[in-house]
C-alpha cells in the first residue's frame, strides 16, 4: 500500500512504469509487489533502512539482478511502453539505455580515454578517431572531469583520486548515451566535498537524463531529489514529491525514518 | 632519584609484560634459527654441487703431431704416434677424416694439434681417481712442462650428445630433446589449461557438478607424477600408436601433469579480478565475452603467466612419468623432430649417474648445475613477467 | 552552498524585504502628508494587513520546507530562523502603522491644537520610520561592521521615540485639562502616536534579529 499524493501536472512524463515487481532470492521474498511510476527528466531517491531492498529494486530496472543465477522475478517495469523483462527483451540492449553508477568507484584499469570510448565504440555508436574524441571530450565535460584530465588522458583512470574516478565513472555511463541513469549509493564512498561537486552535478544532469539514486544519506535526497520512495522491508511505503516527504509525510514509519527513530 | 622512585612515577611501568616479551623473543629466535638451519642446507648443497661440477666445464686436451695422409684417414689410429695412443681419445680419432675434409690443404701434412685427452688423463690431472699406467703418466708430466697439455673449456659438455666414451659425452641431445617435449607440453596445457579455467570461473554455474569437477582438479595435482607416466603409456603409445620415447608423447604426458596446476592457478588469477570490474563492465552493456577478453583476462593475464611458468619449471624437471614412456634410453644425436625418440635432462642425469666411469660424476653435477641455472631463470623470467603486465590499482 | 538553497534563500530574503517595504512605503507617504499638512491624503495609503498576513504566512511555509529539505546549519540557520520572526514583527509593525493612520485621520482637526501635536508628531514619526527602515536595510548588509552600527542606529532612534511620545503625551495631557470637551480626540490622537511609538519598538526588535542573523549570540527580542 502505497500512501503519498503526488501532484500531477501536465508536465510530468512517466519514464519508467514499474507494475507489481516481486523478486526472490532462492526462498527470501526480497521486493513485494512494488508497483510506481518514475518521472523523465527528475531526480528520484529511495531511501530507507539497511537491507529494506531499494538496491535490489534499482538494480531490477536495469537487469543487473539476472546475473545472480539464484535470483526470481515478477512482474514488469515499463520503459517506452515495453516491459523490459519480456522473452524477446535483450537485457545488453536495456542497459544500454539505463546505465548504473556504483557505489565504489570501478574505473577500468585503462586509460582515461579508454574507459570512456571502449563501450560507445563497441556498441557502434562513434567510430574510432575523431568522432570518438569529441565523444570522450562532451562526456568528460558533462560530468565536469574535462578540465582536470584533459592532459592526461592516457593516464591509468585508476591513477585519479576518489571523486574524480566517480566522475570518471559518470562520464563512461553517459557516453553510451543512456536515457535513464541509475546511481547505487554514488557518494557514500568519497569525501564531502567530491560529494558535493557529484551533487552539484546530478542536479546538472537532470536536465538530459532521468536519474534513479539510491542513498542512505537521506539529506541527500532532501537535497537534490524531486521525489522520494520510501522503502522498508522490502516494500514501497511512500512514494512523493521530497517537499511532502520531508516535511508532512503521510505514513508513520516514514515519519519515523526520517526523524530518525529508527533504522 | 632511584630506580624504585622512578618506577612508582610511571604509571606505564608494568613488570608482568615481562614475561611475555621474553616469549616473544624466544619466538623471534626460533623461527629465526628455522630460517638459517634451512639456508644452511641449500647453502651445503649448493657447495656441493659447484665444487663436484664445476671441473667438468674444463677437459684435457693434448698438443700432439697428428698426420693427415690417405693411410691414417683409413686408419684413424696410425694417425698419431703409438706412445700417444693411450693417451688420446678414441672418439676423437673417428672424427679426423671429418677434419681432414674441411681443412684439404692439411693433406699430406703433419700437424701440432690439440686432441681431446682420454678421460683418465683427463680426471689425473684435476687429481681425481684415475687409472693411468706410471708410464702414460710420467709421459704426462713431461708434456706439461713443455705446455703440451692444457685444460680448455669444455665445449663437448655443449655440442655433443650422450656417449659410451665419457669424454665424448654431452647434453646437448638432452637439452635439445627438453625443450621439444616442454614446447609440446605448453602448446598442449596451456591453451586447454587457461580456457578450462575461463569456463569454470565465468561460464559454468554453481551447482553440484562444478563443484565435484573443483574438488578432482584440485586431486589430480596432487596425484604421483609416475602414474601419469602410465597414463601415457597406455593411452598415447598403446592406444593411439604415437612411438615410444618421443618428445610428442613426453610432451603430453606431461602436458596432462601440468594441466591441473595451470587450471588451478588460473582460476585464482581470475578470482583475484574483482567483481566490480565485471560490475561495471556488464552496468555498461557489454556482452559476455566482451567482459571476460577486454577486461577480466588482461587483469589476471599476470597470475595467469605466472602459474603457467611455474608449471612449465616444474614438468622440465619430472622424470618419473618420462621413464615409464621410455625417455630413459640411451640417445647420442638429438632428435630432429617431435616424432623421433628422445631425452630430457633430468633422465639424462638420472643415466650419467648410474655410469661407472669416474667422469660422469663430475659431468653429473655439471648437469645439474644446468638444469638448476635453467629452473632459476625460467622462474626469475616469470617474476619479471608478471611485474611487467601488473595493471595498478 | 548548493545552488538550489541558493534560490530559495534569495527568494525567502526578497519576499521578506517587500513586505518590510511595503509598510516603510506607507509610513513615507504619512510623513510626507503631516509634512505638507494635507491630513486628510492620510486615506489614500493602502496598506492590507490581510495581504501582508497571507504573505507571511506563505514565507513562512517556504522556511519551513528550505530548513526540512537543507538542514541549514550557522549563519544559514540564523538567517533562516530570523526571517521567521521577522515576518511576525513585520506584521505587528503594519498593524500599527495601519491603526496610528487610521485614528489619526478621523480624530485630527482643526479645533485642535494642530502645531503642538504636529509639532512633536513629525521628529517622532521621523524616528519610527528611521527606525524601520535602519533595521529593514540590515537584512541586505553583509558587513558586520555596519551591521552592528546600523543596530545601534536603531536603539537610538527607538529610544528618541520613546522619548518623544513621553513629551507629547505630557504635552497633550496638558491640552486635554485645559479643554476637556475635546478630550476623546485628544485621547485619540494620544492613542494613534502610542501606534507609532510601537512602530519603533517593532523596528528595534527587528533590528535585533537581524543583528543575531548576521552576527550570532543568542535571539533577543523586545
Amino acid at each position: 500500500m502505497v500512501e503519498g499524493k503526488i501532484r500531477m501536472s501536465k508536465d510530468n512524463k512517466v519514464k519508467v512504469k514499474v507494475e507489481k515487481l516481486n523478486l526472490w532470492y532462492g526462498e527470501n521474498h526480497a521486493l513485494h509487489g512494488i508497483s510506481t511510476d518514475i518521472y523523465e527528466n527528475k531526480i528520484t531517491a529511495l531511501i530507507g533502512p539497511s537491507g529494506c531492498g531499494k538496491s535490489t529494486f534499482l538494480r531490477c530496472l536495469n537487469r543487473m539482478n539476472d546475473l545472480i543465477s539464484s535470483v526470481k522475478i515478477e512482474g514488469e517495469i515499463i520503459i517506452d511502453r515495453k516491459n523490459i523483462y519480456d522473452k524477446d527483451v535483450d537485457e545488453v540492449s536495456v542497459r544500454k539505455r539505463v546505465g548504473m553508477v556504483f557505489q565504489q568507484p570501478n574505473p577500468f584499469p585503462k586509460s582515461i580515454y579508454d574507459n570512456v570510448a571502449y563501450a560507445p565504440i563497441k556498441h557502434g555508436i562513434v567510430s574510432k578517431g575523431k568522432e570518438c574524441d569529441e565523444l570522450v571530450e562532451t562526456s568528460l565535460r558533462k560530468s565536469g572531469l574535462w578540465n582536470e584530465v584533459k592532459d592526461k588522458l592516457n593516464q591509468p583512470g585508476t591513477s585519479l583520486s576518489g571523486g574524480q574516478q566517480q566522475r570518471l565513472c559518470i562520464a563512461r555511463t553517459i557516453a553510451i548515451k543512456p536515457e535513464v541513469i541509475l546511481m547505487d549509493e554514488p557518494t557514500s564512498a568519497l569525501d564531502p566535498i567530491s560529494t558535493e561537486k557529484i551533487e552539484a552535478l546530478m542536479l546538472e544532469l537532470k536536465k538530459d537524463y532521468t536519474i534513479i539514486v539510491v542513498t542512505h544519506n537521506m539529506q541527500q535526497a532532501a537535497r537534490v531529489a524531486d521525489y522520494t520512495a520510501f522503502f522498508h522491508l522490502g516494500k514501497l511505503v511512500e512514494y512523493d514529491e521530497t517537499e511532502t516527504i520531508f516535511v508532512n509525510p503521510s505514513n508513520k514509519k516514514t515519519e519515523d525514518y526520517i526523524t530518525g527513530r529508527f533504522g | 632519584m632511584n630506580k624504585k622512585d622512578r618506577n612508582n612515577n610511571n604509571p606505564f611501568y608494568d613488570p608482568s609484560l615481562n614475561a611475555r616479551h621474553r616469549s616473544s623473543k624466544r619466538f623471534k629466535t626460533f623461527t629465526l634459527s628455522s630460517l638459517i638451519f634451512s639456508i644452511a642446507f641449500l647453502a651445503f648443497f649448493l657447495f656441493d654441487i659447484i665444487s663436484k661440477g664445476s671441473p667438468a666445464f674444463e677437459q684435457a686436451y693434448i698438443n700432439i703431431p697428428v698426420t693427415y695422409n690417405e693411410k691414417t684417414i683409413k686408419n684413424t689410429r696410425t694417425a698419431i704416434d703409438k706412445k700417444y695412443r693411450k693417451i688420446i681419445s678414441r672418439a676423437w680419432l673417428r672424427g679426423l677424416p671429418k677434419l681432414a675434409e674441411a681443412n684439404p690443404e692439411f693433406m699430406g701434412k703433419t700437424i701440432d694439434t690439440w686432441v681431446l685427452a682420454d678421460d683418465q688423463v683427463d680426471q689425473y690431472l684435476k687429481g681425481h681417481y684415475h687409472k693411468l699406467k706410471r708410464k702414460d703418466r710420467a709421459l704426462i708430466d713431461n708434456m706439461k712442462t713443455h705446455g703440451k697439455v692444457e685444460l680448455k673449456f669444455n665445449e663437448i659438455f655443449f655440442l655433443n650428445g650422450d656417449s659410451k666414451i665419457p669424454e665424448f659425452a654431452g647434453l646437448n641431445s638432452a637439452i635439445v630433446g627438453s625443450i621439444f617435449t616442454l614446447l609440446i607440453t605448453m602448446a598442449f596445457a596451456f591453451p586447454i589449461g587457461v580456457m578450462t579455467a575461463i569456463y569454470l570461473e565465468e561460464f559454468a554455474e554453481d551447482n553440484k557438478f562444478t563443484q565435484i569437477i573443483e574438488v578432482n582438479i584440485n586431486n589430480l595435482a596432487a596425484i604421483p607424477s609416475i602414474l601419469f607416466g602410465l597414463l601415457g603409456l597406455a593411452i598415447f603409445i598403446n592406444l593411439f600408436g604415437l612411438p615410444r620415447s618421443s618428445p610428442l608423447v613426453g610432451g603430453l604426458t606431461l602436458a596432462l601433469m601440468t594441466l591441473p596446476i595451470i587450471i588451478v592457478s588460473s582460476r585464482a588469477a581470475l578470482r583475484s579480478v574483482p567483481d566490480s570490474i565485471r560490475q561495471a563492465a556488464y552496468g555498461l552493456g557489454l556482452t559476455k565475452i566482451e567482459v571476460t577478453r577486454d577486461h577480466v583476462l588482461p587483469l589476471a593475464f599476470p597470475g595467469i603467466l605466472t602459474g603457467s611458468i611455474i608449471g612449465l619449471a616444474q614438468a622440465m624437471g619430472e622424470t618419473a612419468p618420462l621413464i615409464i614412456i621410455g625417455m630413459i634410453a640411451f640417445i647420442p644425436d638429438a632428435p630432429g623432430s617431435i616424432m623421433e625418440a628422445a631425452t630430457v635432462m633430468p633422465a639424462q642425469l638420472f643415466t650419467w649417474a648410474g655410469m661407472p666411469e669416474r667422469m660422469y660424476i663430475e659431468k653429473t653435477a655439471a648437469g645439474i648445475m644446468v638444469l638448476l641455472t635453467i629452473l632459476i631463470s625460467l622462474n626469475a623470467i616469470a617474476i619479471y613477467l608478471r611485474k611487467k603486465f601488473e595493471v595498478k590499482w | 552552498m548548493l545552488k538550489i538553497y541558493e534560490e530559495k534563500r534569495n527568494n525567502i530574503k526578497d519576499e521578506v524585504l517587500f513586505m518590510g517595504n511595503s509598510v516603510i512605503e506607507a509610513l513615507e507617504i504619512s510623513l510626507q502628508t503631516l509634512k505638507s499638512d494635507d491630513i486628510s491624503a492620510l486615506k489614500d495609503i493602502d496598506l492590507s494587513v490581510k495581504k501582508l498576513s497571507n504573505k507571511s504566512n506563505q514565507i513562512d511555509n517556504l522556511i519551513v520546507t528550505a530548513l526540512a529539505l537543507y538542514s541549514p546549519e550557522a549563519k544559514d540557520l540564523r538567517e533562516m530562523i530570523s526571517y521567521l520572526k521577522i515576518t511576525n514583527e513585520l506584521i505587528r509593525a503594519a498593524a500599527n502603522v495601519k491603526g496610528f493612520v487610521k485614528i489619526f485621520r478621523k480624530a485630527f482637526s482643526e479645533d485642535l491644537n494642530t502645531n503642538t501635536i504636529l509639532e512633536f508628531t513629525i521628529p517622532l514619526h521621523k524616528s519610527s520610520l528611521l527606525a524601520l527602515r535602519t533595521s529593514m536595510s540590515m537584512i541586505e548588509e553583509t558587513n558586520e561592521k555596519h551591521t552592528e552600527e546600523k543596530y545601534h542606529r536603531v536603539i537610538v532612534e527607538e529610544s528618541k521615540a520613546n522619548d518623544l511620545y513621553a513629551i507629547v503625551e505630557k504635552n497633550i495631557l496638558k491640552l486635554i485639562s485645559k479643554n476637556l470637551e475635546l478630550s476623546k480626540e485628544y485621547f485619540d490622537i494620544l492613542s494613534s502616536l502610542r501606534r507609532l511609538e510601537r512602530t519603533a519598538d517593532r523596528a528595534s526588535s527587528i533590528a535585533s534579529l537581524a543583528l543575531f542573523a548576521q552576527v550570532g549570540g543568542d535571539i533577543i527580542q523586545s
